[in-house]
């Protein structure tokens, strides 16, 4: 209780309940503790628990915290795979579900203005409704939120040919710690006045400011699409195949590679069939006109078939075309059958250094004698390597961290990176100076300092730490 | 007592089994009737395993107002389990946690009433009823409206509430005892709903068995399922219910128990025999659930179809929708039967829905205890009604032929809400009164 206090004495939270209306603030634990977790699957119980309904109540909130110095950490769906949205040193759950409006399309501008708490699959379903393409599409897109897409620069399948998140944000509102509002960007997509803060405050992970705001980008929507589904003797030859793929002067919008162990996870919970010598699987979408995609999937079907494919489907329909990608967004919670934790790696390489780094992940988890499973953006070089174990098992669980940090240092080594759409939040954290030079380090920490001087802004976040908060 | 402690232990063995499985990656959000209304985490299920996982990891036993509340947001509409990657059993473990709550803290005494009142012997239960019935006509319809009761009851809210209308005589009463002679028998199992407020449901069923040549046994004694009960949390009443059921139907000379509620066929077939699965009546409860058949399924098996009219009556009764029960999709899979037989109607053209598998939001007890949720998840079922423009709209769960009839009639709707045996006994008098008008 004493811990509490320290934060949430009487007059704070009487001036937070001055701020927000009786529904929007939560105190009691039983509220608390379901806005304590991610999808890391760790807990970290808040103080308080805030539902915000405009910009200028999360400003109120800021400037209260700041002078009361009390951690505030955002939070939308609560579907972040690196820890972004824990409160890792208590303190305000600020939750943006009560924002979820979609204020404007215009078909004319090709833009969209939204609150960050609207679900991107749902906002992908109502611009799809008006011939509008709204393409970043993480496996989450069902239920996650485009404020933590953009606060975590989420990418998706199509990056590979339609970019992440950061390329379609025109414009943000960002209230800034202290309880400033900031507007950055605008409405069109050239714009190089002043600085890029709009870049800036994507993929900050929310420790610069909370976005309240945000102007997205839009583009047409496709015509058609096709969907590929491919598998394959050997990893290599998969991998193999991605490079052809482009050789043939095909940008599929998306690539998947998806190795055995992952195929055999899900499919215990989804009806998919599969040669029994099946080493990967490859899903390749195809899009543009009707005539487009046909010409498209033949050139796909006809490189795989030349490097000794096992067996190939085309999608005939969008039906056909959605269940399988459903299948493959099911694959990442389903790894939990085969162990029920695990360290979950978004490593990006070089896309010609794909089979190597496919090899090295493999033997890495053999040399310590781990589970470790692949699957993911072959097409961009973005793999989801999963270290997984079981966290009763003490050793297993140190093996695990060893074989995750060759796995890091095997992806610099080959010039890759260590984040490709996850971000850092706490999981990573220990890891970033392999990666990060340390006079980058040190000026972004100079910024993060410059933007919230007294450090209440989801703390714990991205830099290394010293005294790591231990789970509830 | 040991027994009782016994059966906790593995309660809680089973629900700690669950929660271990979920992952937290929140796709529960994307499909639960509840959060979506609601907007809340505590409203989904990773909301409520998360809850529970750290209650059990703090060693507390499961009570407490907040948690009773929590836990009471759930239809127990299934989709979580059916949409979870790692097969986590979000539904179940809901009803676990209910479970062992209600046995280690007790019922909120709300639940406790009507879980009772479930429990009871029909021959006890349906006099209450019949009191409830004469104040209900005497509120809802012959109050004339000059007189000032109805000002004091103010009129606006009177407009608000609604409820089916009690409509005695009860059907069981009426028709308990054996139909027709037929080489093969069957018995039904009408349920509390068409026993009380839907007879007319109960009577096309019974007529199209008759017209099948079914010899009909209609035990007179039967009484609830038990879902409710087992909703609530309350094994104990939800066990002595089972119970009686095999004691009823468990018969050697019948070859099937036809249910016409999605709802009591779910409870019937897989809830009896989990809740009797240690019980000495285990076996027989096997057994019975065996012969279990909802009506659309058993429709379909006995080759129903063939005995509609081949031609389009002169009278077109205009297009007609069907609202998948969450019990009898998510619960049993049935999806395509009851569509089978609805497109087979010659008088009506079927139509889909564009969302077909959404909630009414009836969820048992739940829009008892949440009107305003409920309100919000039946308004979206409304829209999709209101999309497709149909006359009708047919559902095989008594359940949910109460939650859409009250959303109707909040969204004063002219869409009449029917039950899948009474379209089909409608066609088939339809075709013998055709029949001897030729012979005529």
């Amino acid at each position: 209780m004493g811990k509490e206090d320290r934060f949430l004495d009487g007059k704070t939270c009487k001036e937070l309940k001055r701020i927000l209306g009786p529904h929007q603030l939560k105190l009691d634990w039983e509220t608390r503790v379901c806005y304590g977790y991610d999808a890391t699957n760790q807990l970290f119980v808040p103080h308080a628990v805030c539902f915000p309904e405009d910009t200028s109540q999360v400003s109120r909130i800021l400037e209260l915290a700041s002078a009361k110095r009390i951690p505030v950490v955002p939070r939308g769906a609560g579907s972040g795979f690196t820890g972004g949205a824990l409160p890792v040193q208590g303190g305000l759950v600020l939750s943006t579900e009560r924002m979820n409006r979609i204020l404007s399309i215009s078909q004319e501008d090709l833009v969209a203005v939204v609150q960050p708490g609207v679900v991107t699959g749902v906002f992908q379903k109502v611009v799809s409704g008006m011939g509008l393409f709204y393409p970043p599409d993480p496996a989450s897109q069902d239920f996650s939120t485009l404020g933590g897409n953009v606060a975590e620069c989420a990418g998706g399948m199509r990056a590979l040919k339609y970019g992440v998140t950061r390329d379609y944000v025109l414009g943000l509102e960002v209230v800034l710690p202290t309880g400033s509002i900031v507007r950055t960007g605008g409405r069109t997509v050239k714009n190089v006045v002043g600085y890029d803060l709009t870049r800036l405050m994507v993929g900050s992970e929310g420790t610069l400011g909370i976005i309240t705001e945000i102007t997205l980008k839009l583009i047409p929507l496709p015509e058609a699409r096709r969907t590929v589904l491919v598998f394959f003797p050997s990893i290599k030859t998969a991998s193999l195949a991605v490079t052809k793929i482009f050789s043939q002067g095909v940008l599929p919008s998306a690539m998947e590679l998806v190795d055995r162990a992952c195929l055999d996870c899900v499919a215990q919970s989804k009806p998919v069939r599969f040669p029994a010598e099946t080493a990967a699987m490859l899903l390749v979408e195809v899009d543009g006109s009707r005539l487009s995609v046909e010409e498209q999937a033949a050139k796909v079907a006809h490189v795989c078939h030349g490097l000794g494919s096992l067996e190939l489907q085309v999608s005939q329909d969008e039906a056909q075309a959605e269940s399988l990608w459903s299948m493959r967004k099911a694959i990442s919670p389903a790894l939990a059958r085969i162990r029920p934790h695990r360290l979950n790696e978004d490593v990006v390489v070089p896309r010609s250094l794909l089979p190597e780094a496919m090899e090295r992940f493999s033997k890495i988890g053999e040399q310590w004698g781990v589970p470790v499973t692949a699957f993911g953006h072959a097409g961009d070089g973005n793999i989801h390597v999963n270290v997984l174990y079981d966290r009763s098992d003490p050793q297993e669980a140190q093996r695990a961290e060893k074989a995750a940090e060759a796995v890091m240092r095997a992806t610099v080594e080959l010039g890759g990176s260590l984040s490709g759409e996850h971000g850092i939040g706490t999981t990573k954290a220990r890891f970033l100076s392999l990666e990060i030079h340390p006079q980058a380090l040190e000026l972004m920490c100079a910024i993060k300092t410059l933007l919230d001087p007294k450090g209440i802004l989801n703390p714990g976040k991205i830099f290394p730490q010293r005294g790591k908060g231990a789970p509830a | 007592m040991k027994q009782d402690s016994l059966e906790m232990e593995r309660s809680l063995e089973k629900l700690k089994e669950i929660l271990h499985r979920c992952v937290k990656c929140g796709r529960c959000r994307a499909v639960c009737p509840v959060f979506t209304a609601l907007g809340s985490e505590p409203a989904a299920a990773r909301g409520k395993l998360a809850l529970l996982e750290a209650w059990l990891r703090a060693g507390r036993r499961l009570r407490g107002r907040r948690l009773q509340e929590v836990l009471s947001l759930c239809l127990l509409c299934g989709r979580c389990t059916a949409n979870c990657p790692n097969g986590a059993g979000a539904k179940e473990a809901v009803e676990l946690a209910r479970s062992i709550m209600a046995a280690q803290g007790g019922l909120a005494w709300t639940k406790t009433l009507l879980s009772c009142f479930s429990s009871l012997h029909r021959e006890a239960r349906d006099p209450w009823l019949k009191a409830a019935g004469f104040f209900q006509r005497l509120v809802m319809r012959e109050l004339p409206m000059e007189r000032g009761l109805v000002l004091r009851l103010s009129a606006t809210e009177l407009g608000e509430l609604w409820a089916p209308k009690i409509k005695p005589p009860f059907f069981l009463e009426r028709h308990a005892q054996k139909l027709g002679k037929g080489p093969i028998r069957v018995a039904l199992f009408a349920g509390c709903t068409i026993h009380y407020l839907a007879p007319e449901v109960g009577q096309a069923t019974l007529g199209v068995l008759d017209r099948m040549g079914f010899e009909v046994l209609i035990p007179g004694g039967q009484g609830c399922c038990g879902l409710m009960a087992m909703g609530m949390g309350d094994k104990p009443r939800a066990a002595r219910l089972a119970r009686k059921v095999v004691e009823d139907f468990a018969m050697e000379e019948i070859e099937a128990v036809v249910v016409p509620c999605a709802s009591c066929a779910f409870q019937l077939s897989r809830g009896i025999p989990q809740i009797l699965n240690d019980d000495p009546m285990g076996p027989r409860a096997r057994l019975l659930a065996a012969k279990v058949k909802e009506l659309s399924v058993f429709l379909l098996e006995q080759q129903a179809l063939s005995l509609l009219p081949k031609n389009q009556g002169a009278s077109h009764r205009g297009t007609v929708a069907y609202h998948d029960p969450c019990h009898l999709a998510l619960g049993m899979g049935i999806r395509e039967e009851p569509r089978k037989i609805l497109k087979g109607l010659r008088s009506r053209s079927f139509r889909e829905l564009d969302s077909p598998d959404e909630c009414c939001g009836m969820g048992g007890t739940f829009r008892v205890f949440h009107p305003d949720a409920a309100a919000s998840i039946s308004w979206r079922r409304l829209q999709s009604l209101r999309k497709a423009k149909v006359n009708e709209v047919v559902t095989g769960c008594m359940g949910c032929w109460m939650g859409l009839k009250e959303m109707l009639h909040r969204g004063s709707e002219e869409i009449r809400v029917r039950h899948l045996g009474e379209l089909v006994w409608e066609e088939l008098e339809k075709e013998k009164r055709a029949g001897t008008q030729q012979g005529g």
